[in-house]
């Protein structure tokens, strides 16, 4: 069945925001507001310079079809480039056998480990957890989709006492991130870290374009809110012009 | 990587993305007449030809059959029938024209609507519908109906699945706008599915389809003697529809060689003999069927391409195993101290590649079963509940440090927590039975109001922030993917 013409409009409007911002950043300088959890991603990287012990970066469990993987990819080139000139070793664990390739290519430069550990998500999660123990890393970032092992690794790197920044969409996720890391990153902020940490015009205007498209939806919110209190029992206006 | 396969992965980043793109955006049929999906459950009126074309309903005269029209609009704003309005009853009470018809409405459920004419062609519907049929024979709505002409009323035919076949119900109306519900009117025999059902004065028709897709026609009283010249011309068209309509005519429904409906008059009604209208065309069919649609293939062509991916993948496979060995073959040789660990590696996987080839070559051998069972089920499935068993342990610390009341947000967090935990076992009302007055009422009240308020948390306060994150991460999703699409991802 072919998509609604409102959802097609929708859809339309958001990319439009989001292209048009894009190029007005090229222009302007843009303000991005600050977020505590990447802030704090430069210290994690000073600790571990310090402390001499590796950096370990895992992209999530998503293969190169999920947008959250690209998201943990683009935060890796800046950890790479970080451990590059700081002489730290990074450690990237994979679960998805398709993201080897690009993650290795990523951490080329700062000769840094890609460990393609395992498909199952239990026997990943033990090897992040062996990882963590053995190479005595001092910081752990995870950034990506992630599932039931999440808990699993964060929890067992803050018994080891590693700091811990982690960045999801995944909203049943978010709450053991939240127990157990320093620093959560909640949703939309995953997609913005990498902008975040390049400052480039491009990705920053990226993210005011996806401050307009959501302002677009929350009106949409607002309205169909109002709209169903009104035409309460029958269909209402925003509802029906919305579709399926 | 090499300024080529840089290219090549551009390109075939851009092309698949923008086939996505379109398969979205661009409509999979473009253009096509009003009746371009065929013509089926229709009626006739003196020589107006009502019927369902698609999702809608559209009429025309058997006189000037290459002017058609809608009958009326599909709105956004009536949610009866918001996806559909199908199978038209039309009837003339009065100087008033009114259509009964199955309305699709926005849940998916199909209710029985009504549209009101003062001549036929300008058609407004009700905004709601006049019928819901009872939810415990047709939850979602029935399938197909009819309305006609009984005595003093008018009969519903509604047809619904029953025990993996369909069965017919009924309902009466004095007007049109209040039903009643009259039950089964036709269970026939068992694996035998009742698809229409009309009636005249004297005689009952109905078609039946039996489990093995053939259909037959049930003539009550019972037609062998009768000779009828349409009989041969019904089984070789594989009529799926038959209804007794005005002016002593028979209107008949069936699939034409393109697989669109079409429609047939004839003349006459059963018992009487019936012979097709004048003028109906070679195979039977009333009119020509509109121009068909330009089918614009890319929503075929992503799925191929779905499947493009899937070929890449498994060549992929192959290679990793490849790749997997020679890295272990060469840490085995080279690196002495980790060679213990490759050596694991590389007895496993091929254990296991042996076993599950040699499980599907010798299917009934008991020894490479045996060994499939010794490594999945009593070694990779105990590792892996092992390690998802660690969890509740970890559920366990993580909690006790997010519930620890040092703030007044953890306060909060912790009485919710209680409270969802407390009512989503029986403690609650254990609890309720030794603190309550130990009474049985208080207990029941307690684990009532407890109930309903763990309700109104996670759907109206936790449904409310999941989705207010998944607005984010999907307006997020797609600003990656364009960045993506579009290779502007900058080089840190």
């Amino acid at each position: 069945m072919d998509v609604p013409w409102s959802m097609r409009i929708l859809a339309l409007l958001i990319i439009t925001l989001i292209l048009g911002m894009m190029r007005s950043a090229k222009r302007r300088e843009m303000f991005i507001r600050r977020i505590p959890g990447i802030d704090a991603m430069e210290d994690a990287m000073g600790r571990a310079t310090e402390m001499g012990k590796p950096v370990l970066f895992v992209p999530g469990i998503g293969g190169l079809d999920v947008m959250q993987t690209f998201a943990g990819l683009s935060v890796l080139k800046w950890v790479a480039k970080q451990c590059d000139e700081l002489a730290v070793r990074v450690i990237v664990p994979i679960l998805n056998a398709t993201v080897v390739a690009p993650a290795s290519e990523i951490v080329a430069d700062s000769g840094g480990e890609v460990r393609f550990v395992s498909q199952d998500e239990g026997a990943f999660a033990a090897g992040v957890i062996g990882t963590l123990s053995r190479e005595e890393v001092a910081t752990a970032f995870y950034f990506g989709g992630f599932g039931f092992e999440s808990l699993l690794m964060a929890e067992s790197g803050r018994r080891l006492g590693v700091l811990q920044i982690a960045a999801t969409a995944d909203y049943v996720q978010i709450p053991f991130f939240l127990c157990a890391c320093d620093y959560t990153l909640i949703g939309e902020e995953l997609y913005a870290a990498g902008a975040y940490l390049s400052r480039d015009a491009v990705e920053v205007g990226t993210i005011r374009g996806q401050d307009f498209a959501k302002l677009v939806l929350l009106f949409l919110l607002i309205a169909g809110s109002i709209a169903g209190v009104i035409w309460s029992g029958s269909l209402n206006p925003v509802e029906g012009l919305l579709g399926r | 990587m090499k300024r080529y396969q840089k290219t090549l992965v551009w390109a075939f980043t851009f092309g698949f993305g923008l086939i996505w793109i379109l398969a979205f955006f661009v409509p999979s049929e473009i253009g096509g007449d009003l009746d371009r999906a065929g013509m089926y459950g229709g009626d006739l009126v003196g020589k107006r030809l009502y019927y369902t074309t698609g999702n809608t309903m559209a009429m025309m005269d058997l006189d000037r059959t290459s002017l058609r029209r809608q009958m009326f609009s599909l709105s956004p704003f009536r949610k009866d029938d918001y996806y559909g309005a199908k199978f038209p009853s039309i009837f003339r009470i009065d100087d008033k024209w009114k259509c009964v018809y199955l309305g699709i409405g926005k849940d998916d459920k199909r209710r029985i609507c009504l549209a009101e004419s003062d001549d036929g062609i300008k058609w407004t519907p009700k905004s709601k519908a006049v019928y819901e049929l009872p939810s415990e024979t047709c939850p979602g709505g029935p399938n197909w109906i009819r309305v006609e002409s009984s005595g003093n009323g008018y009969s519903l035919y509604y047809s619904a699945p029953f025990e993996g076949r369909t069965i017919l119900y009924s309902a009466f109306s004095d007007d049109l706008i209040n039903w009643s519900e009259r039950g089964v009117i036709s269970k026939n025999e068992e694996n035998v599915s009742v698809l229409t059902l009309t009636q005249n004065s004297k005689s009952i028709a109905s078609v039946d389809r039996a489990q093995d897709g053939t259909t037959s026609f049930t003539f009550f009283p019972n037609g062998s003697g009768i000779q009828n010249t349409l009989f041969d011309w019904m089984t070789r068209a594989k009529v799926s529809d038959i209804r007794f309509v005005s002016g002593n005519h028979t209107l008949f429904g069936y699939i034409g060689v393109d697989n669109r409906p079409r429609l047939a008059v004839a003349e006459g009604q059963f018992p009487q003999k019936m012979s097709l209208l004048a003028g109906s065309l070679a195979d039977g069919s009333v009119a020509e069927l509109g121009k068909p649609a330009f089918k614009t293939g890319l929503n075929d062509f992503s799925g191929r391409a779905a499947v493009f991916v899937q070929i890449v993948m498994n060549f992929g496979l192959g290679m990793g195993l490849i790749s997997l060995l020679v890295l272990h073959i060469r840490r085995i040789r080279k690196e002495p101290i980790n060679r213990g660990y490759s050596a694991v590696v590389i007895v496993s996987v091929m254990a296991m590649l042996v076993v599950q080839v040699m499980r599907q070559v010798i299917p009934d051998s008991p020894i490479w079963q045996e060994a499939h069972e010794l490594l999945f089920f009593n070694m990779q499935f105990p590792l892996g509940a092992t390690m998802f068993g660690l969890l509740a342990a970890f559920l366990i610390s993580a909690a006790y440090r997010a519930f620890r009341i040092r703030t007044f947000d953890a306060a909060v967090l912790t009485a919710v927590a209680t409270l969802v935990l407390l009512t989503q076992v029986p403690t609650a009302q254990f609890l309720a039975s030794i603190f309550g007055n130990g009474g049985s009422e208080t207990a029941a009240s307690i684990d009532a109001a407890g109930s309903e308020a763990r309700t109104w948390l996670l759907t109206v306060v936790n449904d409310a922030v999941q989705r207010s994150v998944a607005i984010g991460a999907f307006v997020g999703a797609i600003a990656m993917a364009l960045r993506i699409w579009l290779s502007i991802e900058p080089k840190n």
